[in-house]
Parts: C-alpha cells; sequence; structure tokens
C-alpha cells in the first residue's frame, strides 16, 4: 500500500474515531486510484497482481515485527540498535526448538532466542548502565559469532545440518484465506477468478484483496495483530502509560512510586521477544535456521521505527512501504516503473500543497524535485535491473527526504537512569 | 605519572581479560580444551609471517577506528563506514586500474579519490541530518544497504573485468598497487600503508588536542547550546566530522584491494566497520590506543585461522571480538566504578585524620 | 510557635550524610495542622534534602519522622504518598509528551488491574481541578502548557493523591506577584480544612507575609525558628548566612552620552500569531546598567538569543554606531559583547572541561590564545589564572574540571571571564541565579565596579530585588513587547509586578 505521509499528528486519544477511519478510507481510495492510473501509464499488472502483494505482505510481516518490537524498548527510553542480533538469536532459536518440536515449537524458540539477548541488553545497559549504543552494536556481532559457532557444535552433527542451516523443520504454520472470497477452507475462490478477467477497475482490486487474504500464513497474522495491539497497549493500560513515562521523564515516574527500572526491563524483554519471533518467522518460510538469514532486517527494523516516528501507525506505515517495495524489486521491471510513478506523483502533489500552504519554499522544493525525477525515471530512463534490487532502500530514503520529518523521539531515550536511593 | 598509565591502560587490559575469560568458558563448556587452544593460537600467531600479516591486517582496521573515533568524538556514529569503504573500494580499484600514469601520480591520486568517494557518501546522511533533522542512523543503515547492492551491480555489469567464477574489477597493475614497505622474503612484508595510518593517526592527535578547531569540536560535543552562544557553528561541525569519518573510512578497503588482491572482488573483508569499531572503543578513541587494538584484534583474528587445522571452531575469533566490544564497554564501568570508590576512601581517611588532628589539638 | 494546634509533623534528629558531606545535622522540625510552616535557607543549606526525606525520595541515616504522633518509615515516596505527603517540586516533574491526566493520574490509574478507565480518570482530574481552583485543560498535551499551568498540574497531582501535608519547593520562583498571592490564597484555604503546607523559599518578603511559622536552616542546622509577627526580613537573613544581605554602594559618576547598543524594531517571529518579541527598541549609554524586567517567557530569552546573535531575527541592533545586525556571534563577540547566559550549565561553561578551556570560551579565535591554527592551552591557562585570582573562584585552578567548582563559583568564574576581556557592552541574564549570597554580593559589586568604569550592561533579571538594586533604569517585557520604561529611584517592586503582569501598561512605556 503506498504510504502517503504526511507525518502522522501525534493524536494517541481516538476522540474522533469515525474521523480518522473516514479520513483514512479517503487516503485508501485516493491510494487505489492513483495505482489503476500507474498500471495503466505503465503497462505495469504487477502493481495490483495478487503474486505482489500476497509477497508485500510476507515481506512486511518480519520488518514490522521487529520493528515493533524496538518501540516497546525504545519508548521506554532504551536505545535498541541489537535487534540484529535478537533477530538472530530468534532464527537460531527457532531453528532448534523447530528441529524437534515442529512449527509451532519453532516460533517460541525464536522468542526464548530473541529474550535470550534481550535479558543481556537489559543487564547490561539497565543495571551497569553501559553506553546503549555500543552495547547493541556488541549484541550484533555477539549473536552472529555465537550462531555460527553453536551451530557448529549442535547443527553439524545433525541430520541434515551443517555449520550454517539447522536441520530442516517439518511441515509448517497452517495458512488461511478468506472463506467464499479467496478460497478458504475449501471454498471457491472468485477473486482469483476476477482477477484473471482483466476487467478495468473490478480485477485490479480483486487482485489487491486476494493477494493480501490467500494463504496467509498464520503466523503473519500473528504478526501483524501485535500492531494494534501495541496501540492498544501504549495508549489503553497501565504499562504503557508508564513505559511512555519512562521514555519522556522518569524522574516523573519515580517520583509518583512507579517503578522506571522494572518497566524499563520488561519493555526490553518484550522488545526482544518480539525480535526474536521475527526471526521466527523467517524460519518458517526457509524451513529452518540459515546462516545470514536475517540480512540486515533488524537494521531496516530500527530505520522503520524512526520512520515511523515512534508510533504503531507509523510502523506499519513505514513496514508496508519497504515490504511493498521490495516485492516490486523483486518482480518485473514494469511493475518497478509503475511504482516509481506513484511516488513521483505522489511528491510531486505534496510538493504543489505545500506551496500553495505556503509551507515555506524549502520544504516544497525537495519534494517538488525529486517527484519530476521520479516521474521522468518511471515514464522515460532505461533502468537497470538491480536499481530494483535497491528499491525498499531507496524509497524509504526518498521519504524521509521529502517528509522532512518533525522527529519526535521519546525525550529520556538513551539517557541513564540510575536506581532510586542512589546517594550523591 | 605511573598511577596515570594505569587507569588508562586499566579499562583496555580489563577489557581483553574478560574476553579471554568468556571465550575460555565457551570452549570448555563446548567440549574444548581452551588451554590448547590459546596455546596452539599462540605458537601461530607469533610467527614472523603472522606477526607480519597482524601488522597489515590491523592497517585498515586502524582506518576504520580513526574514522569512528572522528565521529565519536563529535558525539556521533558513524555507523555508515561499512557502505563508505565499499563505495570507495570500488572508486579506488577502478582509478588505480586505469590510470595510465607512473606509481607516484597514481597512488596519491587514487588515496584521494577513494577517500572523496567515501566523504560523498557519508554526505548524505550528514546532509539529512542537518537539514531535515532525519536522524543520521536510519539514513546511515540505508545508504550501507544501497551501497552494497550498487556495488554489487557495478561490479557485476559495469567494471567487470576477467571472466571466470571470481567477479572482479580490472587488475591493478605495478603503477597502482602499493608496494611493500619492508620486505624480508618469505612471506614476510609489510604494506606500505603503514607510514600513512601512523601520519593519519598523528594528523588526528594534533587535530583534536591542539588546534582551535579541535577545541571547539570537543565544546561542541560537550554542549551544543555552549557551542552556539560561543560562537561555534555545530551544524558545520557535525557535517565536517562525519565527511571527515567516512573519508578515512573511504581507505579502510584500501589495503586489501591495492596490496593484497590487487582488484576489487569477492574477497573483500566485510566486517571491517564492527571491528574497527571495536578498536576505537577499546583504545578510547585515541590515535595511540586504538592502534593497539587494533593490533591486538588483528592478532587474535590471524591467530584464530589455525584453529580449523587443528579441528577447533574457528568462530574463536569473532567470539573473541565480539566479547571484547562488550566487555571494553564493561573494563570502564569498572574502572570508573573503582576510580570513585577509591576516591570516596581517600575522601573518608582525609576527614577522620583532620577530625583526629582536631581532636588532638583540643 | 502557633498555640492551639495538634502537631502533625514531627521531625526530630535528621540526619543525612552524602558520602562526606552532612546536608542535614540534626535537624527539628515540627508542623502543626492548619498552619504554613516557611522553612528558608541559602542554596545548599539542606532545605531540599529535608524535604526529600520528609517526602520519602530519600531516607535518613538517623533521627525519626512522626505523623499525626505515630513514628513512620519511608521505604519510598509510595509510603509519603499513602501518609498523606505530598511534594511540589520546585522544576516540575512532568513528561511534556504525555496529557496532563495522564501525567496527574500516573502510577495511580483508576481502572481495573491492566487496563485505564481514561474517562473516569479524566473526569475524576477534572472534577478536582473546579473543586480545589486549579482549573486545567484536561486532554491538553503538557508540552504546550505555560509555566504557570504546568505548576498547577504538578500541585493537582498532589493532590489527586489526598496529600493533607502539601510542600512546595520554591513555589513563586516562576510566578508574578499576583500569581503567587492566588497560590498562597488557595494553600490558606487547604490549612483552615486541617491540612499543613510546608514551603521552601529564599523571598523573605514572601516568607513574612503568608507564613504563621518560620524554620531557619544554615549549612544543615536548624539555627532558629520564627514567628513573622515577631520578626523582620534582615533579623531572617542574619539567621540565615550570619553576613548582611548584599547593599549596593550608590553610584558616583554618572551616566555618560555614548550610545553603547541601541535597537530599532527588534523583533523575533515563532510558530504562534503573537510573536515572542516584537518591535523591541531601546537604547543602553555607557556606564549604566539597564534592566529588563519581566515573568519568565515573556521575550527575554529571545531578546537575548537576537542580541548575541543566536536568533533569526529583523530589525537593527546597533554597537557603538557599528551596524552589527548581520553580524555573526563569533563577530559580535569579537567586537566587544559579553554574555552572560541564563542557564550557566546550558550554555555558559562546560562542566567536564578545565577552567583553562572555559577560559576563552567565546573567545577562542582571538589572540593570543590562537596562533595560526593551533590552541596555545599555556595561553588559555593564563587566561584562567587571572580570572581565578581577580574574581576570588575558589575551588581549583586552571587545571580543575568546571563540575567540581559549586554554582557560586562558576558564575563568578563566568562574570570575570567576561569582565575581564574589557567588552564595551555586557548582556547578562540571571547573573546571581541558584549562587549563595557571598558570591552574589561578590557579582553585584563587581558589575557595579565595572559600570562605573563605564560598561554598558543590560541585565536581564527574573530577581526583581536584583533588578531594583542594580539598574538605572528599567525597562518591562510582557509578551514580548516594551510595555514600560521606568527609572529605577523611588520605583516599587508592586508597580513593576503590574507592568509585568500586563495589570498596567502602555501608558508610560518610552
Amino acid at each position: 500500500m503506498t504510504a502517503v505521509t504526511t507525518t502522522p499528528a501525534a493524536s494517541a486519544v481516538p476522540s474522533s474515531g469515525r474521523r480518522r477511519a473516514r479520513r483514512v478510507l479517503s487516503w485508501v481510495l485516493l491510494g487505489f486510484g492513483l495505482l489503476l492510473i500507474a498500471q495503466w501509464v505503465c503497462d505495469a499488472p504487477g502493481l495490483s497482481s495478487s503474486s505482489t502483494w500476497g509477497s508485500a505482505l510476507r515481506l512486511t510481516v518480519p520488518i514490522a515485527v521487529v520493528a515493533v518490537g524496538a518501540l516497546y524498548s525504545e519508548r521506554a527510553g532504551v536505545i535498541n540498535v541489537g535487534l540484529e542480533g535478537m533477530m538472530i538469536g530468534g532464527t537460531w532459536g527457532a531453528g532448534l526448538f523447530g528441529w524437534f518440536g515442529g512449527p509451532w515449537v519453532a516460533l517460541i524458540g525464536g522468542v526464548v532466542g530473541g529474550l535470550v539477548f534481550g535479558l543481556l541488553m537489559a543487564v547490561l545497559c539497565l543495571e551497569l548502565g553501559l553506553n546503549q549504543l555500543v552495547v547493541g552494536v556488541a549484541i550484533n556481532v555477539l549473536a552472529a559469532a555465537l550462531a555460527r559457532f553453536l551451530s557448529d557444535i549442535v547443527f553439524s552433527g545433525l541430520d541434515g545440518g551443517s555449520v550454517a542451516r539447522s536441520p530442516r523443520i517439518e511441515g509448517n504454520v497452517p495458512r488461511v484465506s478468506l472463506p467464499f472470497l479467496s478460497g478458504g477452507f475449501g471454498t471457491p475462490d472468485p477473486l482469483r477468478d476476477l482477477e484473471a478477467t482483466g476487467i478495468p477497475v473490478l480485477s485490479p482490486l480483486a487482485g489487491i484483496v486476494g493477494g493480501l487474504t490467500r494463504d496467509v500464513s498464520l503466523a503473519a497474522i500473528i504478526g501483524l495483530a501485535l500492531i494494534p495491539l501495541t496501540a492498544f497497549v501504549l495508549w489503553r493500560t497501565r504499562f504503557g502509560l508508564r513505559m511512555r513515562a519512562s521514555g519522556e521523564e522518569p524522574a516523573a515516574l519515580q517520583a509518583l512510586g512507579g517503578h522506571v527500572h522494572r518497566t524499563r526491563y520488561l519493555a526490553v524483554l518484550v522488545g526482544s521477544g518480539m525480535a526474536g519471533f521475527a526471526g521466527g518467522y523467517l524460519v518458517l518460510i526457509s524451513q529452518g535456521y540459515v546462516e545470514n538469514q536475517v540480512a540486515g532486517r533488524g537494521f531496516i527494523g530500527l530505520a522503520t521505527l524512526i520512520f515511523g516516528n515512534w508510533m504503531p501507525g507509523g510502523v506499519f506505515a513505514g513496514s508496508a512501504l519497504f515490504g511493498f517495495s521490495d516485492a516490486v524489486g523483486l518482480g518485473r521491471p514494469e511493475t518497478f516503473r509503475g511504482m516509481l510513478f506513484v511516488l513521483g506523483a505522489v511528491f510531486v502533489v505534496l510538493g504543489a500543497v505545500r506551496l500553495r500552504r505556503r509551507l515555506g519554499v524549502r520544504s516544497a522544493v525537495p519534494s517538488l524535485i525529486l517527484g519530476a525525477v521520479l516521474l521522468v525515471a518511471a515514464l522515460v530512463l532505461p533502468l537497470p535491473s538491480a536499481l530494483a534490487t535497491a528499491a525498499p532502500y531507496l524509497v524509504t530514503l526518498a521519504v524521509l527526504v521529502v517528509a522532512g520529518t518533525r522527529m519526535r523521539p521519546p525525550r529520556a531515550l538513551g539517557r541513564f537512569f540510575p536506581r532510586q536511593n542512589s546517594s550523591r | 605519572m605511573i598511577a596515570r598509565i594505569l587507569r588508562t591502560v586499566a579499562g583496555p587490559v580489563i577489557a581483553i581479560v574478560l574476553a579471554l575469560v568468556v571465550t575460555a568458558l565457551f570452549l570448555t563448556v563446548s567440549g574444548y580444551s581452551a588451554a590448547s587452544a590459546f596455546e596452539v593460537m599462540w605458537t601461530y600467531g607469533t610467527t614472523p609471517e603472522s606477526l607480519a600479516s597482524t601488522v597489515n591486517n590491523a592497517i585498515p582496521l586502524y582506518f576504520a577506528g580513526i574514522a569512528a573515533a572522528f565521529s565519536l568524538r563529535m558525539g556521533l556514529f558513524n555507523i555508515g563506514v561499512d557502505g563508505q569503504y565499499r563505495v570507495a573500494a570500488l572508486v579506488g580499484a577502478v582509478v588505480a586500474a586505469s590510470l595510465p600514469f607512473p606509481l607516484w601520480i597514481t597512488l596519491p591520486l587514487t588515496l584521494l579519490a577513494s577517500a572523496a568517494a567515501g566523504a560523498a557518501w557519508a554526505l548524505v546522511p550528514a546532509l539529512l541530518k542537518v537539514y531535515r533533522g532525519v536522524n543520521e542512523v536510519i539514513t546511515s543503515i540505508l545508504m550501507n544497504a544501497i551501497a552494497t547492492t550498487v556495488v554489487a551491480v557495478l561490479l557485476a555489469d559495469v567494471f567487470r573485468s576477467g571472466g571466470g567464477q571470481n567477479t572482479g574489477s580490472a587488475p591493478i597493475g605495478e603503477n597502482g598497487s602499493m608496494p611493500a614497505l619492508i620486505d624480508l622474503g618469505g612471506r614476510v612484508q609489510i604494506s606500505g600503508f603503514l607510514p600513512i595510518a601512523v601520519l593519519l593517526g598523528i594528523g588526528f592527535f594534533l587535530l583534536h588536542e591542539r588546534t582551535v578547531w579541535g577545541y571547539t569540536v570537543t565544546v561542541a560535543n560537550l554542549s551544543p547550546d555552549a557551542a552556539e552562544s560561543a560562537g561555534i557553528s555545530v551544524r558545520r561541525r557535525i557535517v565536517t566530522s562525519l565527511l571527515a569519518s567516512g573519508a578515512i573510512a573511504g581507505l579502510v578497503g584500501l589495503p586489501h584491494v591495492l596490496g593484497t588482491a590487487h582488484r576489487l572482488d569477492g574477497t573483500l573483508p566485510t566486517d571491517l566497520m564492527f571491528t574497527g569499531l571495536a578498536a576505537a572503543l577499546l583504545g578510547r578513541s585515541h590515535p595511540i590506543g586504538t592502534a593497539l587494538g587494533a593490533l591486538v584484534l588483528a592478532f587474535v583474528e590471524r591467530s584464530a585461522q589455525v584453529l580449523g587445522i587443528v579441528k577447533l571452531p574457528t568462530e574463536v575469533g569473532t567470539l573473541f571480538l565480539a566479547v571484547v566490544l562488550l566487555s571494553s564497554a564493561l573494563g570502564y564501568w569498572v574502572v570508573e566504578n573503582g576510580e570513585r570508590r577509591v576516591a570516596l576512601m581517600a575522601a573518608i581517611r582525609r576527614t577522620r585524620a583532620g577530625r583526629a588532628k582536631e581532636a588532638s589539638t583540643r | 510557635m502557633t498555640d492551639g494546634q495538634e502537631v502533625l509533623v514531627r521531625l526530630s534528629g535528621i540526619v543525612k550524610r552524602f558520602g562526606t558531606f552532612t546536608a542535614n545535622d540534626r535537624i527539628d522540625l515540627t508542623v502543626r495542622a492548619g498552619s504554613v510552616h516557611a522553612v528558608v535557607g541559602e542554596n545548599g543549606a539542606g532545605k531540599s534534602t529535608l524535604m526529600k526525606i520528609l517526602s520519602g525520595e530519600e531516607s535518613p541515616d538517623e533521627g525519626t519522622i512522626e505523623i499525626d504522633d505515630s513514628p513512620v518509615t519511608f521505604r519510598s515516596p509510595r509510603d509519603a504518598q499513602a501518609a498523606g505527603i505530598g511534594i511540589v517540586h520546585q522544576h516540575f516533574l512532568l513528561a511534556p509528551a504525555l496529557r496532563v491526566w495522564e501525567n496527574i493520574v500516573l502510577a495511580d490509574e483508576p481502572g481495573p488491574p491492566v487496563l485505564i478507565d481514561a474517562a473516569r480518570a479524566r473526569r475524576e482530574v477534572g472534577e478536582l481541578a473546579e473543586r480545589t481552583g486549579f482549573p486545567v485543560p484536561v486532554d491538553a498535551e503538557t508540552a504546550d502548557l505555560g509555566v504557570g499551568m504546568r505548576q498547577r498540574v504538578e500541585i493537582l497531582k498532589v493532590l489527586y493523591r489526598d496529600a493533607r501535608i502539601i510542600i512546595l519547593d520554591e513555589p513563586t520562583a516562576v510566578l508574578v506577584p499576583a500569581e503567587a498571592d492566588a497560590l498562597f490564597a488557595a494553600m490558606r484555604d487547604f490549612t483552615r480544612a486541617g491540612a499543613a503546607v510546608i514551603f521552601i523559599s529564599h523571598k523573605l518578603d514572601e516568607v513574612l507575609s503568608f507564613a504563621d511559622d518560620i524554620t531557619v536552616i544554615r549549612a544543615g542546622r536548624v539555627v532558629g525558628t520564627a514567628v513573622p509577627a515577631e520578626t523582620t526580613a534582615a533579623q531572617l537573613a542574619r539567621l540565615m548566612v550570619a553576613s548582611e544581605m548584599p547593599v549596593v554602594t550608590p553610584r558616583e559618576s554618572p551616566v555618560s552620552e555614548r550610545v553603547v547598543l541601541e535597537t530599532r524594531g527588534l523583533t523575533v517571529a515563532g510558530v504562534d500569531a503573537v510573536p515572542p518579541l516584537s518591535d523591541v527598541a531601546f537604547r543602553v549609554h555607557a556606564g549604566e546598567i539597564v534592566g529588563v524586567a519581566g515573568v519568565e517567557g515573556n521575550g527575554q530569552s529571545e531578546l537575548l538569543a537576537a542580541l548575541i546573535g543566536r536568533a533569526d531575527a529583523t530589525g537593527t541592533v546597533l554597537l557603538d554606531g557599528d551596524d552589527v545586525s548581520a553580524a555573526t556571534t563569533v563577530q559580535r563577540r569579537a567586537r566587544g559583547m559579553g554574555y552572560i547566559s541564563e542557564d550557566r550549565h546550558r550554555d555558559g561553561i562546560v562542566l567536564p572541561l578545565a577552567l583553562r578551556e572555559n577560559a576563552v570560551l567565546g573567545y577562542q579565535q582571538l589572540a593570543p590564545v590562537r596562533r595560526g591554527p593551533w590552541f596555545s592551552r599555556a595561553a588559555a591557562a593564563k587566561a584562567a589564572a587571572e580570572i581565578i585570582t581577580a574574581f576570588d573562584v575558589r575551588g581549583g585552578d586552571p587545571s580543575t574540571r568546571a563540575a567540581t567548582l559549586s554554582g557560586g563559583n562558576q558564575q563568578k568564574f563566568i562574570v570575570g571571564r567576561e569582565l575581564l576581556r574589557s567588552p564595551r557592552l555586557l548582556l547578562a541574564a540571571h547573573p546571581t541565579r541558584g549562587v549563595d549570597i557571598g558570591a552574589q554580593a561578590a557579582i553585584w559589586s563587581e558589575l557595579t565596579a565595572a559600570r562605573d568604569r563605564g560598561l554598558a550592561t543590560l541585565l536581564v533579571s527574573a530577581d526583581l530585588d536584583e533588578i531594583l538594586a542594580l539598574s538605572d533604569r528599567i525597562l518591562v517585557l510582557h509578551r514580548g513587547r516594551i510595555v514600560a520604561e521606568l527609572d529605577a529611584r523611588g520605583i516599587d517592586a508592586g508597580t513593576v509586578g503590574e507592568y509585568m503582569t500586563g495589570a498596567r501598561g502602555g501608558e508610560e512605556a518610552a
């Protein structure tokens, strides 16, 4: 889904729930319209094909989950650059647990693997107060080294395992589809038929909806459900409020008798568990632990968190943008052009709107220029195919440039807060 | 004087000792003999070829470490060193291979080109941070990912040279390669990059400790508000520090490209950024400390290579590195806490002595 | 001691040490129900520590606390809250990104075990605010509130937890006379209902007006108790410092004709409709101190930033006749503009650095410190030594870290650094904030001595006493505009206060 990023206002309380829903709906319709235009202009049926959207969903999940995990930690005030390592721990744990317990147990193993490193980070950063960035980097390196080391010891001796792989995990988590629409539970699959017909507006719609709802792994559903769950936790539960307070002004929480340390510990652990879950998800896709399968997703997750301005909605938008770009990049070149067209159009419009609202030339010009460049690239320039592989990163970067973010990191992020009753 | 030396050295020493202990622990728990592993490593690591190799391998680590230290002095984490040195390595390889000039022209040009490429790659995060307020961590991460793809693509298509399995750029001839500084025959050679590293270290020290610019960077890092009121442009310092860090990062891949492989191909080491960062942390961002850190880490990496031959896990090297990173931070915590305790004890002793004197004179 | 009421709080023999430093040395404090009890003392005397012990944030090394005649031990602030004690901190502990109601109910949220009943919380907070006379916008983001409103939120935090003993730490530091009166009136309502209010202050006139009992603390010990009716400010001050209040010698030399600083139409635009600084025009002559009075947040920071070159300002700034409106900070300082910043820890001094490095802050581009590209540490050390000797800075030598000096000595160092450069113009913002009386006297005398030597000074301060004591002329800033220009001789605090709050304004502006 194209993320039209007018920086989301940090209004947490859904006081105008219905109004917001209507606004989201109109953006969705606009986006869909733009997609149709792009598809027609660039002759790119892939933009709305179910295969693209299905891939997009699969590629979004690990990023979204690890980013949401990072959200817990950072909202509580602890910088977490060790996500990559936690995900690696998750993949290794999932590989191990999955070998003797099957796919669902693999997911549990993923969580456990992430928790191990989460605990390490919590102890080092919260108890000892070590520099959070250094600890994060160290955890990344440590996890990679340990994964290889332990694979050598454990997996090499097993049937089907080696120093770079765990034995294959038999079976997988069940997949579901929407009944009566995309062929769930043995019912007919009208969306697929509709997609194949080629009828102007309905066929692309069927492609998108079908892609998003067909053969969706339960693990993916659980993973994505974590996002609204996190929004709920953040704004409706005590833990969420105290977590936010810990990240903004821990002294306030402590003076009122709250436990800053306990809250941060829990937040870091929850976050690392989620990162581990994301690793477990990757393992399910590859049917086992494979060395280097995380491939930088932990970092991208952190980037997505910052991109999303530390809000669950923003995280979803960012990871969806990333997942979609990734899916497009893996597909046909025309689809890539189509996406560039959409982005270019969005940027140009955004730039024009900013100019009209007199928000200053400085904020409008980059948007306009970038948009124009993208449109030209989409329509006219020959593009090396490999550019598409870098697509998600380029797209995220482009959106960052244009959005000219008004970043709102948690105020106490990274600051060490000493335990209570520490004499001078 | 001795106390000061001890205090400075204590941190890194504790870090290394801790790393040794943890690595030994892992080995023993997995059923290997830590003692024999270390012994084998030491014997192998202290042969002349190994020592020479250690010095040569320490040089790119030193570059990466100084690059990290440069930005650390400004309170920034240049996590984009990874992408910067890859791009710069490609630029350097291509320049060195294509220039028709003699060595004494080609070499400086190559170094300059690589430094410029590294700085250029650091420009995007720097500008975005200063003018759009975008966090430099994410932009650097994204630039790293983009660099990996771009370099791979360019290597496979545009700058491809020679067929077969090993994709790489055009081979660099005599006029482009870095000659050995000292050649003792056999495989004992010291890279010609050593004097460059030394000069870099000296330059880094002088710049930060003895110039007005260095003073302004120190102030800007410790208190941006005080800097601004004192007329120091923090923005400009941020950009210059990141660019300089990128330029130095650009040199990181050159020892390999110009000295070992004589081209850019898949053999370029990929973890130099983290190891370099570890060296800088071990050495507390000090030019000499970073050099020692780089030497220690290179030594461990080299001596760990022998483990495969004796059926011990080679990952010992990476494990050691990882624990060193952690324990270098821990080492300072121990030292700082120790210092505080020592100072407190001294203060208590002084007051007691003062009171005792008071009591005796009454 | 006021008779006829039971004792609500009794602290006996409280001792608290931090390392080798004794912050509280056998302190006794007795507070009766329904009374307002003031605790006065200099900075560092131990008042805040004592209150932290009472509020449960610190635990005493020796001594007992009795509430309603039964001894209690507080292991955390929560225990103190349960006993009915609430503290309103001087530096508010509010999370700016949270909403007002969230800040108030934090850690005591209404509702079932895991969830928060947000509707109930909002309702309860709203009702409480109305009932106690501290209305606040319940759903607003705390970051958007002004200082006075934020203090109300802090107070409501305490009231939400049914406090019977309310501690106020320097409550009127950020309020204007009228707001302070309103606050104390509200406190009186509480005491009428049987609660006790303890407030820490160093504003003696306030203490004499509002308190029923006064306890004076000096260097960790109680040196006296008093009843307002039977004492005077001078006597209290003498107890506090065992030395006289600083007296400013009347000026001998007249103000010169030469205009050193002139501004015309100085404006700083902001994001709101009302610009933070608007069309400010004034002059400062050589040998003159012009005071700028105003409630914090009415444009003082922007004015200073515009003058030093750190703000996006329009308008003209003339320094000794030269137009420096477009000059950078470095250029302005090089031309003789000295600057004592409002918050020394933020931009006056760099704490981790040695005094040697701090001595040249702002002047690093000038000789003799700068020799080509090189930084001469010897020259910097010499400058530091000069400052230390000339301004009686105690606590170290040029190689000592600035952080180890006391606040007063740090400030003396900063004042020395600026004055020793013989500037033409000195921008002095809150020059004696958070500084003990001894250092304050020293700084005041240095400023007047410099004035007598011909220095032009613009003095911005929230301490009306300071403005009245030092200034020749007083400008009042309200909502970014100069609303009055007054002759300092013969003016009284009340009149200035009225201009400061906008109760009076406009007619007498120059």
